[in-house]
């Protein structure tokens, strides 16, 4: 590795040391709201040097640049859950953890340099379960009739890249093509914990599943949480943000669309 | 870990009626393959395509059911278990090529490994395999479901089916 990447390193590090230090639900809002900011402008910097490392064939280094975008969207997301459970948006705030979950999973299997991160992995799997009532999961099975994959186009399966391997700082995955519904599922352990059954009916309405607040039946109505701190994409070269989400939110979103379309 | 041992059709003869290939080697084995009335009803579990591509890509020998121009539609089921497809072990490839199988269930435990690489709590494993059996040419199917760690000590317990 030579002097430029280790310098980047060295900054990407203490970033995220800095930042870290927020990740507690006592510390002031607005600070946390400054890490996030600090972090967004990282994760733009990783995807401008990550093309840099592209266009000189390095992918290792691509590939590490990737594990760091992927702490830096972890942390965001751990800091938005934070700033949204001192709102009382605990729906919000579940989003937001389940983010930061699927983020430091991507971050181990970036990079072999990140496989510390499975400890921060355990850590968010601790918070849910202190933090958070148990949910009931859902999982939307799918009669697909083309698979593509992200990183060549090609039919996944016919090429040699495999679903879930980072390649030159990307993840490949799956894009689902052609696809109806088979079958919706109640699970114990789904792709993206956000498919979750939010609410219940009762006599005089809907329950809150987080809040047991009981309000008018929300069935219908879509569920978009307004991030405060969404990450923008500034150039071609920022970074992919598809490339930190799930493979399965990924195909969620698709269906939705397909369902609003 | 629990690994379950059940009697299954003969695959020789199911991909006769259907008009497939005959698998002479390994195979990846639809998930309707055992009550289907037609090969064009066949669905296949999206980690199908994975498998697939890791066989091919360290040189496991896999059989096609189908003619290339043919594919099946996929089952993509969305839940973080590692759901793998169902796989056929011909008796001819375990008289001739043993080291082959031991390699297959090598690269998938490999492959699973990584998969799951980061994710905390419980990692199962559910993984069929299909064992023709040398002299009848009948089928035993092997149901196994536990950690991937497991997924290596099979080669002796397909070796002991076929061998029966």
């Amino acid at each position: 590795m030579n002097e430029a990447a280790r310098i980047h390193i060295q900054k990407f590090n203490d970033i995220i040391k800095y930042c870290d230090n927020y990740c507690v639900m006592t510390r002031d809002s607005r600070l946390q709201r400054d890490a996030i900011a600090k972090l967004q402008a990282m994760i733009v910097d990783c995807g401008d040097i990550k093309l840099k490392a592209v266009a000189h064939e390095d992918e290792e280094f691509a590939n590490i640049l990737l594990g760091f975008e992927c702490v830096a969207q972890c942390l965001c997301a751990e800091l938005e859950m934070w700033i949204f459970l001192k709102e009382e948006k605990p729906d919000e705030a579940w989003d937001r953890l389940v983010a930061a979950q699927m983020a430091a999973v991507d971050s181990v299997r970036a990079h072999r340099t990140f496989a510390h991160n499975e400890a921060q992995a355990a850590r968010l799997e601790e918070i849910e379960r202190l933090v958070f009532p148990p949910q009931v999961f859902v999982s939307a099975g799918m009669i697909v009739r083309h698979q593509e994959c992200s990183i060549c186009g090609s039919e996944y399966g016919d090429c040699e890249h495999l679903a879930g391997k980072p390649y030159w700082g990307k993840f490949c995955y799956i894009i689902a093509r052609d696809f109806e519904p088979h079958h919706i599922a109640i699970v114990k352990s789904p792709a993206d914990k956000r498919c979750r059954i939010m609410g219940f009916s009762v006599d005089n309405g809907e329950c809150n599943r987080m809040t047991w607040r009981v309000g008018p039946p929300q069935l219908e109505q879509g569920h978009e949480p307004d991030s405060p701190g969404e990450i923008q994409r500034t150039s071609e070269g920022a970074s992919d943000k598809k490339g930190l989400v799930s493979t399965a939110r990924l195909i969620h979103s698709d269906l939705v669309k397909k369902r609003r379309g | 870990m629990t690994t379950k041992i059940t009697d299954y059709i003969s695959v020789r003869q199911r991909a006769s009626e259907l008009g497939c290939t005959v698998p002479t080697r390994i195979a990846i084995l639809p998930t309707n393959f055992d009550f289907v009335a037609a090969r064009t009803d066949f669905q296949q579990l999206s980690e199908a395509a994975t498998v697939k591509a890791l066989f091919r890509t360290n040189n496991v020998p896999l059989d096609d059911l189908l003619p290339a121009s043919e594919r099946a539609p996929y089952i993509q089921n969305n839940s973080f278990e590692w759901l793998a497809p169902t796989l056929f072990i011909s008796s001819s490839l375990l008289i001739d090529n043993q080291a082959a199988v031991s390699v297959a269930l090598s690269v998938l435990s490999n492959y699973i490994t990584d998969f799951f690489k980061g994710v905390p709590g419980q990692k199962t494993v559910k993984l069929d395999i299909v064992v023709e059996r040398n002299g009848d040419m009948s089928c035993k199917k092997i149901s196994y479901e536990g950690d991937v760690n497991g997924i290596d000590s099979l080669v002796d317990v397909i070796r002991q089916i076929s061998n029966e």
